[in-house]
């Protein structure tokens, strides 16, 4: 079942096209990559999806709802949780304030604190940053920091996550371990995932299908291997 | 989690004596009495929307002076319990009203508006009154000092309860939410423009009905003192010397105003503005917790 469904998706900033008649779906429980060089139109398309930036044209469907019109806040209660690729954490607040605060607003509607504080824990859990509950955000490493927006954007019980270079920076361990959650994740709680990597082995590694811009156009789109060996893609990549 | 229930009884005890400082009966200490319940009931108010969000209104005088003006205009009409909830009223339509606009601008901007705004609405009331043909305005026969004393001490309660309430509350966690990252609040979420119009009103309310009774209290109403600036200068200078984001912080910051004022107002009024802007320069400078901050570091040695 297509879970997102972005048809003829277009954004113009001034002279500049960022995202030029963009079209695909994400099935349920999948795991969708985002590829392009720096300027492709990447995050600029994570930020139509979640309503932070408002298309000039095309539409935009989550679990069968238009989202047109509808604020970020109000997306997010549908069940669409997003990171930020420049973090964003709420840094004088501790690491658990930070969840708690998202399972009280998020799609989870968790109003009580106990049930709140038991989905953020299990978020926090979920990425690993469990031992740094009692710790204020700003005081974290920036890749903890990027567990954390993962964290948040989980704890308001979303079903699709938007993840935007949340692997950027960390070690190869670290992309790994990350690897290996992102898929337990889709594993345990049937999780969908959108994801910009630049760390193209990752992304390869965890991707059922990929999606590669240029300049704001898509040029190929399917499997990865698929993908790789897609003549548009060597151009663009290789020259 | 240990310290609640100390900070509760604190409070109430607070509170008792307060409420009992009209059985001293001495006009003097009631009057000082009536102003500290005044000031922590402006402060705490202020603080719902400016401390929780930091969203630092420098034009709270707008609505202690619209509320001082509905209520003495009001009183030909209607007993003084209705006067004093219509002045309430009006404080709040007025923050629903100029609020979505004013609340799309951030940091010094909002600032700025909000102290302008207050200005604004100083003038056009002055230019009412002139065509009026009112100067002033007088009021006779008001409730006793002391009933207004405990209208007023009841306002600080409420004001003070809200604050507490707030603080640990799932509303005051998304305006706290607010505070620290807006985008990212909206993203998770929080329906930013709805709760910061919500604590906006919520802070305007009671600052609206402490000006009615402050008129009543003075019986004398002129809109260039009913909207002076320096009541909104004040607010935020004590909210900051107290300390923000506890409840304790407006409590402290007042009672030192207070003592402050007491000594240095009477005998050096025109020091009294240089004072509280040095007070102002050291606190941000080298006390930012403010005294709620150093209290807390010190109970916890």
């Amino acid at each position: 079942m297509t879970i997102l469904d972005v048809q003829n998706v277009s954004k113009q900033f001034g002279g500049l096209k960022a995202l030029q008649d963009v079209s695909f779906g994400v099935d349920e429980g999948t795991i969708f990559g985002l590829m392009g060089a720096n300027g492709a139109g990447k995050t600029t398309l994570f930020g139509v999806i979640a309503g932070q930036i408002r298309p000039n044209g095309g539409s935009i469907s989550f679990a069968g709802k238009p989202l047109a019109g509808q604020r970020p806040d109000q997306i997010c209660r549908l069940g669409l949780g997003r990171t930020f690729q420049i973090v964003r954490p709420f840094g004088n607040l501790t690491v658990l304030d930070n969840v708690i605060v998202s399972a009280m607003y998020g799609s989870a509607r968790a109003h009580r604190l106990a049930d709140a504080t038991a989905a953020g824990r299990q978020a926090l859990e979920d990425v690993g940053l469990a031992p740094l509950a009692g710790q204020l955000a700003a005081s974290l490493t920036l890749s903890n920091q990027k567990r954390l927006e993962i964290a948040r954007a989980l704890a308001t019980g979303a079903r699709l996550v938007l993840l935007d270079e949340v692997m950027a920076g960390l070690t190869a361990t670290e992309v790994a371990g990350m690897t290996e959650t992102l898929f337990r994740l889709r594993q345990e709680r049937g999780l969908t995932i959108l994801i910009i990597e630049h760390v193209m082995g990752a992304l390869m590694n965890l991707s059922d299908r990929i999606l590669v811009l240029d300049h704001g156009v898509p040029i190929a789109m399917g499997p990865p291997e698929q993908v790789v060996a897609d003549e548009n893609v060597l151009k663009v990549y290789f020259g | 989690m240990t310290g609640k229930p100390f900070q509760i009884a604190a409070f109430l005890a607070v509170a008792g004596l307060l409420a009992l400082v009209p059985l001293l009966g001495s006009e003097y200490w009631l009057g000082v009495a009536f102003i500290v319940a005044m000031w922590i009931a402006l402060i705490q108010s202020w603080s719902l929307l400016s401390a929780t969000t930091g969203y630092i209104s420098l034009g709270h005088a707008v609505f202690y002076g619209i509320g001082a003006y509905v209520l003495v205009v009001s009183l030909d009409w209607m007993p003084v319990p209705y006067a004093l909830a219509l002045s309430g009223a009006a404080a709040g339509l007025l923050a629903l009203v100029v609020g979505l606009p004013v609340l799309r601008v951030k940091g010094p901007y909002f600032v700025i508006l909000t102290f302008g705004f207050a200005e604004l609405v100083k003038n056009l009331v002055m230019l009412l009154e002139t065509r009026l043909g009112q100067f002033s305005r007088m009021i006779f026969d008001a409730p006793s000092l002391e009933a207004l004393y405990y209208a007023m001490l009841a306002l600080a309660v409420i004001a003070t309860a809200l604050a507490a309430w707030t603080a640990q509350s799932r509303f005051g966690r998304g305006l706290a939410a607010i505070r620290e990252n807006e985008v990212a609040a909206e993203a998770i979420g929080v329906p930013v423009t709805r709760l910061k119009l919500f604590a906006f009103v919520a802070s305007a309310i009671i600052p609206g009905i402490v000006g009615g009774l402050l008129v009543l209290r003075t019986s004398y109403f002129a809109a260039d003192q009913a909207f002076d600036p320096v009541v909104s200068f004040t607010i935020v200078t004590t909210a900051i010397v107290g300390g923000l984001g506890r409840v304790s912080g407006p409590l402290l910051g007042t009672l030192f105003l207070v003592i402050l004022s007491e000594l240095l107002w009477a005998r050096f009024p025109q020091a009294y503005m240089m004072i509280l802007g040095a007070l102002l320069i050291v606190f941000i400078l080298f006390v930012p917790q403010g005294l709620a901050g150093l209290v807390s570091k010190g109970l916890k040695r």
